[in-house]
This record gives structure tokens, C-alpha cells and sequence, in this order.
């Protein structure tokens, strides 16, 4: 049994510590804490969970943006367990759901009172004035669970993938595989919700080099706030959306970002165009456009893009590139065939950075991992539901979703989901599409089309404010007496849209 | 403009309101909002004046200041 979670995340972490005490960890709605301070918690809170004792292996981490969160993830993987992040802003019936799924009775809440209490068991955030050490870093088992992340799933329930520090460890090897580096001296952004597996890669590159990591408050504009610590902060790394430079783009002459060394951009399609004002602005920064599933932890490939020539691109939209150096990535046909000319086909990913599979969910495990013959080996692949194209270079091009998933502003939606809770409303007796648009700003919304009279949708909307995240909720709803039909006497969404006017 | 950009027609609104205490007060309302309040009064802002708007009363203070 091999440790390289301790070799990647838990050992490096220690590193930074013992070198790097005094520097600071995390600059936290503009209040900075040490290495030293991190480690403190760490200890204090590792502390409660031996004295306290805990059973549950999956334990509930409520994540504020706060020292205890962060400290809390490496407390639990110190102790053998895992996290599952429930989002404070997001409904508590949600919430409680994925506590349900997962069946734990442990939900870490830095905060007084706790939504959570009632089906709470212990409390390991207590001990303020714990003093002490962190001990015995680098025992862990990379069959062990790492995080549990709850995505959006079609049928109105959301579906957990379970990642190992198997996973955890590979993606963190194959990031650095890429060339990239990161050291005491950098600035690193983590302008993503906790919920969202690309903060695991914005917290790790940093904790784990020395850097210091800035993170976006909760109750701001995430795109000024952003703005605001690329400037003032002088973020030297950051990752982040495509639609966070959209925001930004009326302001890329204004805005000062000669300090950005290294950007990433991940979780939506990445523009060409947006890319060419972003050099403007970003003028020493080399750009990467990262692509990955949650399913495939973080990351799966990669496309460094070139300042001074011309990117690859297809429909203005730039490659995904190659896979990373632990993922191997095939494009299969409906049929099941591995396509190996420029045909369009599903992008298939195997190797050690794929999960294990979701959570307590065997049917969608069934759906969505298949074992195949590839060059002679039989390896196990998940199916992305991206349908992709190998550019005559190699580089893999990026053609869309196969089936309802959307991204907005980076989060993965099923529009099913949405359809869900508005049938649910309705008591089943009306009839729901949910489609995405884009706006006049280039960024993408949700309008939803309820077969119905005409009524006042504010009841309506404020159901769906209760059930699902705030980004998930429709910018418009729509009401039509009959919905139009397709030839094959489907709903016809593609009508839906044009009659909506949305491209 | 408020009730609009926010999609909530029954919001009462106030100079305290901010991104904290509003929960339909995201990126893109917020870019709603804004875009909308520089059409009518015929500013516009640069990102650092906006960066340092966090309530409603912020946003009104920085358009007087502008318009005069």
C-alpha cells in the first residue's frame, strides 16, 4: 500500500510549515495568518477529534472563509477522515440531504450557532488556546477517502463523488508535471467556493509551496473583489473562471495586472477572443486553459496557450489540449469504438485521478464506467459526457455537453434539476424546460419555460430559492400555454429557445 | 432598477443593502444593476470606484459624486 497522498499533500504542507513559520498561509478578508497559526489549528483541532473521539469517516465541513476551514481539511486527512463541504449560503434542506446521503453524524460549523446542531454530535472547534504542535504529518492511506463533492444530478438529487487520496495525490503530480511552479514568494487566488473541486487545487498549490493564498470573502462581488487583490494584492497565480474575466473585460485597460505570473483558466469553455483582450491586461503572465470532470479530480488536460502566435481554437473556442501526465484520455463513438481520426465522440478518461465511482449510487455507477481494450491493456474509463475531437496536432478540442449539463459561472447544472423542483411546485400537473442562454455580456443564464398560463412567477422563484443554489436559480421564467414539439413529439427545446430569442 | 436587476419584484430596498444581506445580489445582478444605472445617468465607472461600492448606498453616493 503506497502513501503518495504524504508524499504530495501532507509532507509538503510540513515543509512549509517548518520553513516557512512565519510567513503568511492565508490572507482571509484582509487579515493575514502565519504558517505557524495554520499549524496551531490544525493541531488544536486535531486534538478534539482524539479527544473526542469520532467514528464517522466522512465528516460534514460547514466551509466559511475562514482559518478553521481550511485548518479542518488537513485536521481531518491528518485523522484518517474525510470531508464532505456543505456550503453555508446554499438551502440547509440541501445541506441536509447530503449529510443524509452520506450518513454522518459529525458536521464541523466554526460558527456559534450552528444550523446544524440537531443532528450534530460533537464539536472539535472549541479549543481557542491549544498551543501545541502538529505530530505525525505523514501517516495516511491512499485508499482512504479524500473528499466527497456533491454535484448537481439530473434526477433533482444531488450525486457524490468520492475521491480518494489516491486521486488527491496523482492530480497533485500530474499538476506539477505540467512545468508549473509555485514558491514562498507567491500570491496565490483561490476565487472558488469550497464546494467546487478546483479550490482543492487553488488551496493545495499554494499551502503546500510556502505561498500565501487570498481568498474571496463571501457577501461580495466576487468579480471586484477579485479586481481588487489582483491589483492592490498583487496575486503573482490564480485560477479562475472565464465568465470571472467577462465581468472584467470592460475594465481589462484600467485594470493593473502585470504581477499575474500565472493563470489558469478552468471550469468553462475558454474564448479565444476573451483571451486575446486578457493578454492586455495580464501582460507577463503565462495563460493555461485546464479541462477535468469532478469525477477525474480537478484537472485531466491541459493547453498552454502562446502570447505570440496562433492558439488552437475551433468556434472561437481554445483546445483543452493534452491529457496530464496521469490521466489517459480516448474519444469513443456512440457505438462504443475507439475513434482514432478527427471524428467527433465522447471524451473517455482513465488512470489514477478517476474516481472510485459516486456515492452509494451503483445505477449511475453502471452508466457512467466502462472497462476497455486499449492498446492491449484493459483499463477502467469514465465517461465525461464531453463531446471532443483530436485536432490533427494531437491537442483535444472541446464541442460541447452531450447531454442537459450547463456551466454557470463555472458550476456544473443539470437543467433536470431545475425542471425537477419546478414540476414539484406544480405538483407534477405542468409541464418544465429549463434552457441556457447568453446574454448581452456574453455570460450564460438560465430561462425557464413552465407550460401554463401566464402568472406571477415570484412564488414560484422564491420555491426554487429554497431548493437550489443561487446559481442555479432562472434569471427568467416563461410562461407558455403549450410548449412546441419536435417531430419525433419531443418538447422542442431548440423552438423553446428561438421564440425566447436566445442564440 | 433595484427590483429588476435583482429579480424581485416585492424586494423593499434600502441604502444598507449589500451582496451580505441580499441574496439575489450575485456577479451578474450586481453587473445588471450597474449597467443599467450608467445608461440612465450617463456615468461610468472605473473598477476601482466600483470596488469600493459594497452597499446600495455606496452605489448612490458614487453616482451623485459622478453626476455633479
Amino acid at each position: 500500500m503506497g502513501d503518495s497522498f504524504s508524499y504530495h499533500i501532507l509532507a509538503p504542507l510540513a515543509q512549509s510549515v517548518n520553513r516557512y513559520a512565519d510567513n503568511a498561509a492565508l490572507c482571509i478578508a484582509s487579515t493575514s495568518y502565519t504558517y505557524r497559526q495554520l499549524a496551531q489549528r490544525i493541531a488544536a483541532i486535531r486534538r478534539g477529534i482524539r479527544q473526542q473521539g469520532c467514528a464517522d469517516i466522512i465528516v460534514a465541513l460547514v466551509v466559511h472563509d475562514d482559518i478553521d476551514t481550511y485548518a479542518s481539511i488537513f485536521a481531518l486527512w491528518m485523522e484518517g477522515k474525510a470531508y464532505v463541504p456543505l456550503h453555508p449560503n446554499q438551502p440547509l434542506e440541501r445541506n441536509l440531504g447530503i449529510i443524509r446521503q452520506v450518513e454522518t453524524r459529525t458536521v464541523l460549523d466554526s460558527v456559534d450557532t450552528s444550523p446544524f446542531d440537531a443532528v450534530n454530535t460533537h464539536n472539535f472547534l472549541v479549543d481557542d488556546d491549544w498551543q501545541g504542535e502538529c505530530e505525525n504529518w505523514e501517516a495516511s492511506n491512499d485508499d482512504a477517502l479524500a473528499y466527497v463533492l456533491f454535484t448537481s444530478g439530473s434526477t433533482g438529487v444531488p450525486k457524490g463523488v468520492a475521491i480518494s487520496r489516491r486521486n488527491v495525490a496523482a492530480f497533485m503530480d500530474s499538476f506539477w508535471q505540467t512545468g508549473i511552479s509555485v514558491g514562498p514568494d507567491d500570491r496565490c487566488l483561490q476565487a472558488f467556493d469550497l464546494t467546487f473541486d478546483v479550490s482543492v487545487q487553488s488551496f493545495l498549490v499554494a499551502l503546500t509551496h510556502g505561498a500565501c493564498l487570498y481568498t474571496v470573502p463571501y457577501g461580495m462581488v466576487k468579480y471586484l473583489y477579485v479586481a481588487q487583490l489582483i491589483q492592490q494584492e498583487r496575486i503573482t497565480f490564480g485560477a479562475m473562471a472565464p465568465s470571472m474575466l467577462t465581468y472584467l473585460r470592460p475594465y481589462f485597460d484600467e485594470l493593473d495586472g502585470s504581477s499575474l505570473r500565472v493563470c489558469i483558466l478552468t471550469a468553462e469553455a475558454c474564448p479565444t477572443d476573451l483571451m486575446e483582450d486578457w493578454y492586455r491586461c495580464a501582460k507577463n503572465t503565462d495563460i493555461y486553459d485546464f479541462y477535468g470532470p469532478t469525477e477525474a479530480t480537478v484537472y485531466c488536460t491541459y493547453y498552454k496557450l502562446s502570447r505570440h502566435s496562433e492558439n488552437i481554437s475551433e468556434n472561437g473556442i481554445i483546445s483543452i489540449g493534452r491529457p496530464l501526465a496521469n490521466v489517459r484520455a480516448i474519444i469513443v463513438s456512440e457505438e462504443g469504438t475507439l475513434i482514432t481520426g478527427q471524428e467527433k465522440g465522447e471524451l473517455c478518461v482513465s488512470g489514477d485521478q478517476v474516481t472510485q465511482g459516486y456515492w452509494n449510487n451503483p445505477a449511475k455507477n453502471a452508466e457512467a464506467f466502462f472497462e476497455k481494450e486499449v492498446d492491449g491493456i484493459v483499463r477502467r474509463y469514465y465517461r465525461t459526457g464531453d463531446l471532443c475531437y483530436r485536432h490533427a496536432s494531437g491537442n483535444i478540442m472541446y464541442c460541447g455537453r452531450i447531454d442537459q449539463q450547463v456551466k454557470i459561472q463555472g458550476f456544473r447544472v443539470e437543467l433536470g434539476e431545475i425542471e425537477y423542483h419546478t414540476r414539484e411546485y406544480y405538483n407534477r400537473q405542468h409541464r418544465a424546460v429549463a434552457i441556457a442562454f447568453e446574454n448581452a455580456a456574453s455570460l450564460t443564464e438560465i430561462a425557464l419555460f413552465v407550460e401554463k398560463e401566464e402568472e406571477n412567477p415570484s412564488q414560484l422563484l422564491a420555491y426554487l430559492r429554497s431548493k437550489l443554489p443561487a446559481y442555479m436559480v432562472p434569471a427568467r421564467i416563461v410562461y407558455c400555454p403549450y410548449f412546441p414539439l419536435n417531430a419525433s413529439d419531443k418538447i422542442d427545446r431548440n423552438q423553446l429557445r428561438h421564440e425566447f430569442g436566445a442564440n | 432598477m433595484v427590483r429588476k436587476a435583482f429579480g424581485n419584484a416585492e424586494l423593499v430596498v434600502e441604502p444598507t443593502m449589500s451582496a451580505e444581506t441580499v441574496d439575489g445580489w450575485t456577479s451578474i445582478a450586481f453587473m445588471r444593476l450597474l449597467s443599467q444605472v450608467e445608461q440612465d445617468f450617463g456615468v461610468k465607472f472605473k473598477i476601482m470606484e466600483l470596488v469600493a461600492i459594497r452597499t446600495l448606498g455606496d452605489l448612490v453616493d458614487a453616482i451623485e459624486k459622478k453626476a455633479n
